[in-house]
């Protein structure tokens, strides 16, 4: 792994700025809300999946669109990630600068401007990307030869959750002979997420649900082989289906994100891995049946959250408050911090500027949120400059 | 209203550089998914409301919460409000460094950091402050006290929302005295948004939900002042009640904000303001039976507000159903008969604006669908930025 790049250092020296207070200090005396990482679990989560992978024929592929943390994507190279997976270009950029050099962009990328950066990055890293359309064949490899790169592509499969992605090997095949022919394109193999099953909580009926999908996945791979167009990755799998998928014959990587960071939804689906990601907020007023935090939709996100303690039924989220039921046998009162355990995670994160890290309840480093929301045109123009 | 302060003026230059190859574009030829302000149509919004504001008694306080944007707020006090309302400190300093006067934080700050930069603030604007706890006016004054400056006070209400604030007039009564009684501060009457009125989509029984709120409201005011606690300042209302709440004669301000750069959600209760913030996003993949879009919940934030639904929806397409919203996707259920491909640019119905107003970095602002400016989006998400730092070295 190389260096991180001033891009990356010079987020870290931001956020260290905008946040030195914080550093040394200790969880109930921070300015809330903020965004809480634990070192330990963190560290615990990722030895966990690593001690996991030892025993797989599969490799594993970290997905950072949960995180978005250049710091964490590091640590997971460290314990074993062969590269790391993104949602868009923006992210795959702040990786490969962060000195990662297998990117892969799962997801199809559409836009001249999107498609150029893509192709600029493959200039300083193994760069790929999903398809599942023509057209988007002919705007990468179009960007590929303009950039004098190479992008490694592979096809979407939709394993059953109905997003993006071919269904079958009829469409796969007319697809992987274009993307061959493609000047500026290396058919690399196919990609499924089986995002569908991690909508599943009952365990038994999720790795059934997994093994069906992967039965689809491994068969139009199958046939690709068949008609000369081999697989070199056939990538799968979430948080919630790596225990099954990384051992299922043909798939060659896994693709899970959550293990690292956690949260309630993926806690439902795989316990062993602990919550490292909190949102700390501050009791702003005490009621006699309720309490209001300074943390709500606009903080946690779309899937709001629970606390971590005291056990305290949801009463609304707004926009900038929570409010939980509480009785006076409750026994918080204003200026109390507490944890909120997201149900989902990305969410939150996405909203957030920098991740208070703590080691032992205290504040040993800020580390940046990049890149921060859907929109990044200024790394194409970073690229561009060749700086 | 003063000239923006360089904090502002470097913040939009910044993002006139991470973005400013749009400008003299067409929209729909911006790296999407893009959020995109109409200029016209914002102007319209603020200009309707400045016209109602003769026939009211209350006065405007113009909200900022919604659209965290500097710009929207000094168009807001060019088309009539006479101060901003800003829903975190941080909001507050921002909007007193693009040139306010006069800023309220309609809500309770209790963190030291926030309470020490309210009172700092306190030096350059006129601040107020919502409590509704008599340990939290204490820890302000002291705050105010330290700062050398006086913070305005507003006791905040419970006018049926159930969120923050004191619950009957006796309470009201205690904290009026409390703050009457500590240095640094200055009671100047109470706060009471009516929030759950606009959780009720029915015109009719939110109406009655509004009117019972206000009744409510002035007779905690009535009990303060027949206990000589004079309570000049009455503020209340969100764009769904503004105009009933604006023509209740104890009111003296009113602190709505949606109406200006609006959404569908406030638009099903209040359609006489237009919809100026939209998104434009492209379709990435076209499969038999679905569109997917390059947005998600990661953009737009939350499809639904408390319960109800906020309608994300395509532009031109608005009776394609969801199919499901992940993180970075948007799915819709289109069959053969949608005309939408891989590669098309749309406009986007956000739903609920605040929510993905968080998420950006910037406003593309169009006019006529050219983009004549970028904006930048301030304070951005739930830190701070910086913005302590700032005010503590005195800058």
């Amino acid at each position: 792994m190389q260096d991180p790049a001033p891009l990356i250092t010079d987020a870290h020296d931001r956020v260290r700025d905008h946040y030195r207070p914080a550093i040394g200090r200790a969880r109930d005396e921070l300015t809330t809300p903020a965004l809480l990482l634990d070192l330990e679990t963190l560290r615990a989560n990722l030895s966990l999946m690593e001690a996991g992978m030892r025993d797989v024929p599969t490799a594993l592929r970290a997905h950072v669109k949960v995180h978005k943390s250049p710091h964490i994507a590091r640590m997971e190279v460290e314990h074993g990630a062969v590269g790391v997976g993104c949602a868009t270009v923006w992210e795959a950029i702040v990786m490969a600068r962060a000195g990662i050099s297998d990117v892969f962009v799962i997801n199809e990328v559409v836009g001249p401007e999107k498609t150029r950066a893509l192709a600029l990055l493959a200039r300083e890293a193994d760069v790929k990307a999903a398809v599942d359309d023509a057209a988007q064949v002919a705007e990468l490899s179009a960007a590929a030869v303009t950039a004098g790169s190479t992008i490694g592509v592979l096809i979407d499969v939709d394993e059953g959750m109905h997003r993006c992605g071919v269904a079958s090997s009829e469409e796969a095949l007319p697809l992987a002979r274009r993307i061959a022919d493609a000047p500026g394109l290396r058919f690399m193999g196919l990609t499924g997420y089986e995002g569908h099953c991690s909508l599943e909580f009952d365990e038994t009926r999720r790795h059934a649900m997994a093994r069906e999908a992967m039965g689809l996945l491994t068969g139009i791979a199958t046939d690709l082989t068949g008609e000369g167009l081999p697989s070199q990755i056939v990538s799968a799998a979430g948080t919630g289906t790596w225990a099954v998928t990384s051992r299922y014959p043909g798939v060659t990587e896994i693709q899970p994100g959550s293990y690292a960071t956690m949260d309630g939804h993926h806690r439902g689906l795989d316990p062993r891995f602990g919550w490292a990601v909190t949102v700390l907020a501050t009791v702003i007023s005490r009621r006699p049946d309720r309490v209001v935090l300074d943390a709500g939709s606009k903080t946690v996100g779309a899937s709001h959250g629970v606390l971590k303690e005291p056990d305290l039924e949801k009463y609304r989220f707004d926009e900038e408050h929570s409010i939980f039921v509480a009785d006076d046998r409750t026994p918080l009162t204003t200026g109390d911090k507490v944890e909120i355990l997201c149900n989902y995670t990305p969410f939150a994160i996405g909203y957030f500027e920098a991740y208070h890290v703590l080691e032992e309840g205290r504040v040993v480093d800020i580390w940046p949120v990049m890149p921060r929301g859907p929109e990044s045109r200024w790394l194409l123009d970073m690229l561009e400059r060749g700086d | 209203m003063r000239d923006p302060a360089p904090i502002i003026t470097d913040a939009h230059e910044r993002v006139r550089e991470f973005y400013g190859s749009a400008i003299g574009r067409s929209k729909y030829e911006v790296v999407t998914p893009a959020l995109v302000i109409d200029r016209d149509l914002l102007v319209a919004n603020l200009a309707y409301m400045q016209s109602r504001l003769p026939e009211l008694h209350a006065r405007l306080r113009g909200h900022v919460k919604n659209h965290k944007s500097p710009h929207v707020a000094r168009l807001q006090l060019e088309h009539g409000a006479f101060g901003l309302c800003a829903a975190t400190v941080w909001e507050a300093i921002v909007m007193v460094r693009a040139g306010a006067d006069e800023v309220l934080i309609a809500n309770q700050l209790v963190n030291p950091a926030k309470r020490r930069a309210a009172a700092l603030l306190a030096r350059e604007a006129n601040v107020t402050v919502n409590v509704d706890d008599v340990d939290d006016a204490t820890a302000l004054s002291a705050a105010a006290v330290a700062a050398g400056t006086t913070l305005g006070i507003l006791v905040e209400v419970d006018t049926g929302m159930h969120r923050a604030g004191v619950d009957s007039p006796e309470e009201a009564l205690t904290v009026a005295r409390a703050v009457q009684a500590l240095p640094g501060l200055r009671m100047d009457g109470l706060s009471g948004y009516e929030g759950h009125t606009s959780l009720e989509m029915d015109h009719d029984k939110r109406h009655e939900k509004q009117a019972a709120a206000m009744r409510y409201f002035v007779e905690v005011a009535d009990h303060l002042e027949a206990h000589g606690v004079p309570c000049p300042i009455l503020s209340a209302a969100g764009t769904a009640t503004a105009f009933w709440t604006g023509a209740n004669p104890r009111i003296t301000e009113l602190q709505l904000g949606s109406y200006a750069a609006m959404d569908d959600y406030h638009f099903l209760m209040e359609p006489r303001f237009k919809k100026a913030t939209t998104a434009v996003v492209t379709v990435i993949s076209r499969r038999r039976d679905r569109v997917v879009l390059d947005l998600g919940k990661k953009t737009f934030g939350s499809a639904e507000v408390g319960s109800i639904a906020a309608h994300p929806r395509i532009f031109g397409h608005e009776s394609l159903k969801p199919y499901r919203f992940d993180e970075e996707h948007a799915t819709y259920e289109a069959d053969e008969s949608c005309s939408l491909k891989v590669g098309d640019v749309v406009d986007f119905h956000l739903g609920y604006t605040p929510f993905a107003v968080n998420y950006f970095d910037a406003y593309h602002v169009v006019e006529d669908r050219t983009v004549v400016d970028i904006w930048p989006i301030m304070p951005r998400g739930p830190l701070h930025g910086g913005l302590l730092q700032l005010l503590e070295a005195g800058h």
